[in-house]
């Protein structure tokens, strides 16, 4: 049996048909492997991914928002000592007129970094979190996060 | 360590500029925002120092302002401060041997207190920059920046 190239054998139609399926089984392969196709035909699916996406939206520009109004707090006032400069400062008031909704950050901040931030705190809740005279800032720093995280 | 030093130097100097042309300028301590330079200029670093702040709810570990000094903002409330512990107000920031001194910094723009630092007894000046770390510098003017503004008056008193 003579051998021809495999080409020559194949007419027009069979290639478009080959290709068509191929191009169609990648594609189908990829889809099942991100699982859009199942995202968009599960209503109970996309309703929750919205949900999720609304959750993440308000999560991330809250976070945005503090961690903007952080850095240019520090920048400004990290050499300061004055507590009034360091307070009235208008970043430092944008993070406390952020309200309960800055306190997660605010604790995520002061756990990892001790910090004056916890002044915040001392203005969203209107209260000290101790009135022992030997406490430290680092010391405050930490019973707050004790104290709002149990 | 001796890299981030350096960062944390050209940083500094960034801040005030000064600095970029004192031999004596040193980094002498970590951060740590658990003191102010007023609590470091009385020879403390366990508390910050200020006056509870001023018709506001008090703040944690803001406790030390002598309830003895009138409370405020303006220079001459810092100045009593300092009486209080002893100093009185002399004519420079010149090595007096037997005599520890501070300077005080003040604002002109809105005329409040900015910083305090103090004489070491080797004649070098310290100074705890708020949040960040303790630096020796050669001169009290080495650290006069917009922010901190320009020494508003010298005070001694004896060295124990």
């Amino acid at each position: 049996m003579q051998l021809v190239p495999f080409s020559a054998k194949l007419k027009p139609i069979t290639l478009a048909v080959g290709m068509f399926s191929t191009t169609q089984f990648a594609y189908s392969d990829m889809d099942a492997y991100s699982g859009i196709l199942s995202v968009a035909s599960n209503s109970k699916t996309a309703e929750h991914i919205k949900s999720v996406d609304k959750n993440d939206y308000i999560y991330f520009s809250q976070k945005f928002r503090f961690q903007y109004h952080l850095m240019n707090w520090e920048k400004k006032t990290t050499f300061l000592s004055s507590t009034k400069s360091i307070i009235d400062d208008e970043d430092f008031q944008a993070i406390v007129s952020m309200g309960y909704a800055a306190v997660p950050y605010i604790l995520e901040e002061i756990e990892s970094k001790p910090s004056v931030l916890v002044w915040a705190l001392n203005l969203i809740y209107n209260k000290k979190i101790t009135n022992n005279p030997n406490a430290t800032i680092t010391d405050a720093c930490k019973l707050w996060v004790k104290h709002l995280k149990k | 360590m001796g890299e981030a030093l350096e960062e944390i130097k050209r940083f500094l100097i960034d801040i005030f500029p000064n600095l970029s042309d004192d031999p004596y300028f040193e980094i002498t301590s970590s951060a740590t925002p658990n003191y102010n330079c007023i609590a470091w200029a009385c020879n403390y670093s366990d508390r910050w120092i200020q006056p509870t702040y001023l018709g506001r709810p008090s703040l944690d570990c803001v406790v030390w302002w002598p309830p003895e000094v009138t409370e405020g903002i303006e220079p001459p409330n810092l100045k009593e401060l300092f009486e209080f512990h002893g100093y009185v107000e002399c004519n420079s920031g010149e090595f007096e041997e037997g005599y520890r001194k501070v300077a005080l910094y003040y604002s002109k723009d809105d005329n409040n207190w900015t910083h305090a630092a103090r004489q070491k007894s080797n004649g070098k000046w310290t100074s705890k920059l708020g949040q960040s770390n303790d630096i020796q510098h050669g001169t009290p003017e080495a650290i006069e920046n917009n922010n901190y503004g320009k020494v508003y008056c010298f005070m001694k008193r004896k060295f124990e």
